[in-house]
């Protein structure tokens, strides 16, 4: 059994069904549950733990450059379901079961938007997404190290 | 296949990309970025406007290119090929782009859950 958002230092904590959910900044409602078999127990998600959208949406919407955007886009894909939705999330997965998440792993994925986030935050430490940044970066670290 | 040699075929089947290429690439790791980061924040936007303009040119040479890239036996490409491109526009829902992949990449593609 994985934990998701395990390691991440949000701002606010949200417990759903046992599990801590990470990255959100804030919100709240009734968070919408989706039961998802992962590789041996069972695994209660939060599919959606702001009761209007996806952590996808909340993340875009938190987002306040194009560059912060582009990266939650491309690490929280439209329709994606395992855990919240997002990369760090799919590699948890991966590790817990070895089962990589759609047969293809997420790790090398992970490692190289890690690299980027970790670049972006050295070369402009007043980024006006740094916040936001800092958590993406936190999770998928947390999650590379089998957190 | 390392970054660098994926990065320059890149490159090489789309040269329009190499202003953005360089721009992108000049504070990170040049033409050793990371292939995900390139691949997914180049090539996928270029095939979403591709897709959105119906550019069939444009969109024969992306299909083509995904298909060599699947099918080229390297464990990088298939990953940033698969995870980096096809889960993207899989994700888009914007199934245009199936008949433009080869063989190989259209079953990957129809094989992912979404």
């Amino acid at each position: 059994m994985y934990i998701r958002g395990k390691g991440v230092a949000p701002l606010e904590v949200m417990t759903v069904g046992g599990f801590s959910s990470g990255l959100f900044s804030g919100t709240s409602g009734s968070p919408q549950l989706s039961l998802s078999g992962g590789g041996g127990d069972s695994t209660i998600q939060s599919a959606s733990t702001t009761g209007s959208g996806t952590q996808r949406e909340a993340l875009l919407n938190e987002a306040t450059t194009d560059e912060a955007r582009g990266i939650v886009k491309e690490l929280y894909r439209e329709g994606a379901n395992v855990g919240d939705g997002g990369t760090a999330d799919a590699i948890r997965e991966e590790l817990a079961t070895g089962n990589p998440v759609g047969g293809r792993s997420h790790i090398q994925k992970g490692r190289e938007r890690l690299r980027q986030i970790e670049r972006i935050l050295q070369r402009n430490p007043d980024h006006p997404d740094r916040t936001l940044l800092e958590r993406l970066r936190d999770d998928l670290r947390n999650a590379l190290e089998g957190n | 296949m390392n970054t660098e040699q994926l990065n320059r075929l890149l490159l090489e089947a789309f040269p329009e990309l190499a202003d953005e290429f360089e721009e992108y690439t000049s504070w990170q790791d040049g033409m050793e970025t990371g292939c995900f980061l390139t691949y997914e924040d180049l090539l996928l936007p270029f095939a979403r406007d591709a897709l959105d303009a119906k550019d069939d040119v444009k969109l024969t040479r992306i299909g083509t290119f995904i298909e060599k890239l699947v099918t080229l036996g390297d464990d990088y490409a298939v990953n940033v090929a698969t995870v980096g491109l096809l889960e993207g526009l899989k994700a888009d829902g914007n199934d245009t782009i199936r008949q433009y992949l080869g063989t190989t990449s259209l079953a990957e593609y129809d094989s992912m859950a979404y």
